[in-house]
């Protein structure tokens, strides 16, 4: 394809993305430096830099932040590839009979941190069955899961939200699959486990790793969901920066613009490193 | 003696004409605002007010005035941004008509030129209002750029079937705290709540309110808040959670005492006990009760933003707001409970009478015994300095 | 058979299972602990629901509007550039791969407050196109992928076997392309409907309250210490989305057994 072909096909995405979400991030990263700021001069313009440099919440915050979208990331990876394989693998007219696996696709993150909430609190639903079962004998003793300050409340209830899109994503690349491949592996005298490293994994590996970006990324940004389940300390960074927008004097607004400027510039480097190392690795794959 | 006469006679004919020119130009206002719609943007966390809104308020407008009254929900300091902004871009016909708001909000707008007034002197039903006890908003004069809408008191709440004799005052806070380690938190400033109860225990540990009225004090504030700060640290430990987190909002402490987690409450209503038991949420048990060392009250206002398009409706809607009728129904605990902000002396007989023989319900403490331990709001930058404390000193410290 | 059957039951445990205790909260306003079951059930919170139904329906509506609002545009903005990332190679590629990418995976906050300033200015803001476009710019990621990697399968053949006919660009995109692209379109666009729909905050900010939103509805009542309500009014954000999956799903499944692709 010619140069302005390729130019002309990009044109529909480029124009927004440029007018819009460039400029609003524009926007946002000069208002860390104190631009743009109302009626507010600041003679320091790295002022928000500095207090960010010498805070030490915002630092535990961030590496809680990271931790918890690992975690989350991780493990609906892992489970969601397991299912959806497990779907794949049974006769094609079941497949539409296990939909049920998409319901926490379509509840709303905040859905997910009010049910995360009810369920796993001290009064909630899973301690009355503990105290029922006999396993505890009053609320106190449920664990605090909750609030946990390993965040084991954000990871679950991210990992019931994530599993499923896994599945959609990895489901959706293993219908172009060709089923003939595994029959001619079964043929050769291949087992389950061998069949599904060797001809499977490769197959599905640009997807997952496609969905590990988009899932790292949202979910260490993500606000619903860490909101209205609660937060603990350190907590998740972007409740910290929703409490220094709506909750501080506006004067410190960009001590909140910088903290989403230093998001911002971590999730860019993030997916440039991952796209680098990660095509490197499939070419590798390929040539094998 | 004649010229007495005359002088009276042509003095009370200038002031009911005065009056009726008000009253014209307020008949003018409802001609306008009529088949309009105002758009009301308030805090909309509890569905009990939510329904009284959208329910008994929005109903009135429409029959009195064909107002059609939409409610939006928004928490106060989000719309204060969102008007900033617009303040900033120049966009002078706003979404926003009318606005729930107080406190350092309201000092924020008024600061930055955000709201439309002033508008509450012209009211007609203003007259019913003691003008000195709406002069200020936590320290901040209102300058009738806030129309009146409730009066609220901070009490507390606890199950008395459950807890035989709650802690009086803040010392015996303290120690019923220890006995009961697990047992009591408070939500985290800045929730409105929150906040109320740090200043609760400011007043209570630093020597009482009266210091701080007289405008802010840079110097007493600094050596009066480590009494309070170490009050603070020192029940941490004993507190719901270790004091390691805090119920982010009043909501989140609600469902805890709800579910019986914690054995007290506390809320920024005075009626509240009665209206969740009414509703079944709270045991028919539970009952308020106040520190001997007092509880800070305030009121709460509607105001209008400076590019409201409807500006009229919003003042007729205010003026409902304010009318006896709708005091009176609001302050019944099956419709939510909130105090009036009128003053009773100035209305008919017939009202008195309506509020007086109001069944405000048993959990509710009496007017009496509210008047008694009420003490008024600390100025705003107290607050703010407050609140950035708290964090910096009881939050983050281990 | 029996596959099935374990499949189902580990699926309806650890996905169904939450759901169902949000019906039995929707029944009772006090179920405390240790109950297993609420001792007492009552319908206030499906009155609740009755004598608010012309603000709730209004609120779906609303979002639904501007979800499949959302759909078209990002399918519009996408097409193109999808063929471009599947087919052809060029220097920078990736690089603009991962930077289109960004509105996806960059917390919606970053951007916001900027594109609402902006907003403004152009009086685009508080208003249903405001809200569509900037959903738009941050869910249209999902489509592109989904339309790349859909691209990436159907491959060129067809549409060549189409030129070699001589069909015109138009004309292979429309009955070649766009039907073999069905299924990617549909994951994309059901993906970004369910983003769509979901988002709180960026419809609030842009739209500003004139534009209702279900979520926005029910945001401040899921923090409220009233969970009747709040689980019945989750349970509709659940039933609505669902009833059209199951339409598209079955729609899909009999389109693509008729042309015997499945």
């Amino acid at each position: 394809m010619r140069r302005t072909a390729i130019f002309l096909h990009l044109l529909p995405l480029l124009i927004p993305f440029v007018a819009i979400f460039s400029c609003g991030l524009l926007i946002t990263v000069l208002q860390s430096f104190g631009l743009f700021m109302f009626s507010y001069s600041y003679e320091d313009m790295l002022f928000a830099y500095k207090e960010l440099a010498s805070d030490d919440w915002f630092f535990m915050s961030a590496l809680f932040s990271l931790y918890v979208a690992t975690a989350a990331s991780l493990f609906s990876l892992f489970i969601g590839t397991i299912f959806a394989y497990m779907v794949w693998k049974l006769p094609a007219r079941y497949h539409s009979w296990t939909m049920i696996y998409k319901i926490p696709l379509i509840l709303p993150h905040i859905a997910v941190g009010f049910i995360a909430f009810i369920l796993l609190s001290k009064t909630g639903v899973l301690s009355s069955i503990s105290y029922q079962t006999g396993m505890i004998d009053s609320f106190e003793s449920f664990p605090g899961v909750l609030y946990s300050p390993y965040g084991i409340d954000l990871i679950g209830a991210y990992i019931y939200k994530e599993t499923p899109f896994v599945m959609v994503m990895v489901y959706a690349v293993l219908c172009r699959f060709d089923r003939r491949r595994i029959e001619t592996a079964v043929m050769l005298g291949a087992s389950q486990l061998r069949i599904f490293f060797t001809l499977i994994l490769p197959f599905i590996m640009p997807v997952l790793n496609t969905t590990f970006i988009i899932l790292f990324v949202f979910t260490f940004g993500g606000f619903d969901l860490p909101f209205v389940l609660g937060d603990s300390y350190p907590g998740m960074l972007s409740i910290r920066i929703y409490e220094y927008f709506f909750h501080k004097d506006i004067v410190l607004r960009p001590v909140a613009m910088a903290m989403l400027t230093c998001v911002f510039l971590f999730s860019l480097l993030f997916i440039v490193g991952y796209l680098k190392v990660s095509t490197r690795v499939e070419r590798e794959v390929r040539k094998l | 003696m004649r010229w007495l006469i005359i002088l009276l006679s042509a003095w009370s004919i200038l002031c009911s004409g005065a009056v009726s020119y008000a009253d014209d130009a307020f008949e003018a206002l409802a001609e306008q605002a009529k088949g309009t719609e105002v758009r009301w943007f308030m805090w909309s966390g509890s569905p009990t007010i939510n329904t009284w809104v959208d329910t008994y308020v929005a109903k009135e407008v429409k029959k009195r005035y064909d107002i059609s009254l939409k409610r939006v929900s928004a928490d106060a300091a989000v719309f204060v941004n969102k008007l900033l902004i617009e303040k900033q871009t120049g966009k002078d016909k706003g979404t926003m008509d009318l606005l729930w708001i107080n406190g350092e909000n309201f000092k924020n707008a008024m600061e930055n030129g955000l709201l439309h007034g002033p508008v509450a002197a012209s009211l007609p039903n203003y007259r019913f209002v003691d003008p000195a006890a709406v002069e200020f908003d936590f320290g901040y004069p209102v300058n009738g750029f806030e129309v009146p809408y409730g009066r609220a008191q901070f009490v507390f709440e606890y199950d008395s079937a459950v807890v035989a004799s709650p802690p009086d005052s803040f010392t015996a806070l303290q120690k019923w705290v220890k006995e009961n380690p697990g047992k009591f938190t408070y939500p985290r400033p800045p929730d409105f709540t929150g906040s109320a109860f740090i200043r609760q225990a400011f007043y209570a540990l630093c020597g009482g309110h009266q210091q701080f009225m007289q405008g802010f004090d840079e110097s007493l504030y600094l050596e009066k808040r480590d009494a309070l700060f170490s009050y603070l640290n020192d029940i941490k430990p004993y507190l719901w959670q270790e004091g390691r987190t805090y119920p982010k909002d009043i909501s989140a402490l609600d469902t805890l005492f709800e579910r019986g987690e914690v054995l007290l409450n506390m809320s920024y209503h005075q009626a509240n006990a009665q209206s969740k038991i009414l509703q079944g949420r709270y045991k028919k048990t539970v009952r308020t009760f106040v520190m001997t060392d007092g509880s800070i009250y305030n009121t709460h206002f509607t105001a209008i933003p400076y590019n409201a398009s409807n500006k009229a409706g919003a003042q007729l809607v205010a003026n409902f707001l304010l009318s006896p009728e709708a005091q009176l129904n609001k302050n019944n605990p099956q419709n939510w409970g909130d105090f009036t902000a009128l003053d009773i002396s100035r209305l008919d007989p017939s009202m008195q009478k309506a509020f007086a023989s109001l069944d405000l319900g048993e959990a509710t403490l009496s007017l009496a015994e509210l008047a008694r331990s009420a003490v008024p709001e600390i100025p705003s930058a107290y607050l703010e300095l407050l609140e950035r404390d708290w964090e910096k000193k009881v939050l983050r410290t281990k | 058979m029996m596959r099935l059957l374990s499949v189902l039951a580990l699926f309806f445990t650890l996905f169904v299972f939450p759901v169902f205790v949000l019906v039995i909260y929707s029944f009772s306003s006090s179920w405390s602990f240790p109950e297993i079951l609420p001792e007492s059930f009552d319908l206030r919170s499906y009155r609740f629901l009755l004598a608010h139904k012309a603000d709730i329906g209004l609120s779906l509506l609303s979002s639904c509007a501007y979800s499949f609002g959302t759909i078209i545009v990002t399918l519009l903005l996408t097409i193109l550039p999808a063929k471009v990332f599947a087919r052809v190679s060029f220097r920078g590629k990736h690089i603009l791969e991962g930077l289109f990418l960004a509105p996806a995976l960059i917390p919606p906050m970053a951007f916001a407050m900027g594109v609402h300033y902006m907003f403004i200015h152009l009086d685009i803001a508080d208003s249903l196109v405001g809200v569509i476009l900037v959903l738009s710019l941050f869910s249209y990621p999902y489509m592109l992928r989904a339309l790349t990697a859909g691209y990436q399968a159907c491959g060129e053949k067809y549409g060549l076997c189409a030129r070699n006919i001589g069909a015109s660009s138009l004309r292979i995109l429309l009955t070649v392309e766009i039907p073999l692209l069905l299924p990617a379109v549909i994951a994309g666009g059901t993906i970004v409907f369910l983003v769509s729909f979901s988002e709180y905050f960026l419809v609030f900010l842009i739209g500003g309250g004139t534009v209702p939103s279900y979520s926005g509805y029910i945001f401040p009542l899921l923090n409220s210490s009233d969970k009747s309500v709040a689980s019945l009014l989750t349970i509709i954000f659940l039933i609505l989305p669902i009833l059209l999956f199951i339409t598209v799903d079955r729609l899909l499944f009999a389109v693509y057994r008729n042309r015997g692709l499945m």
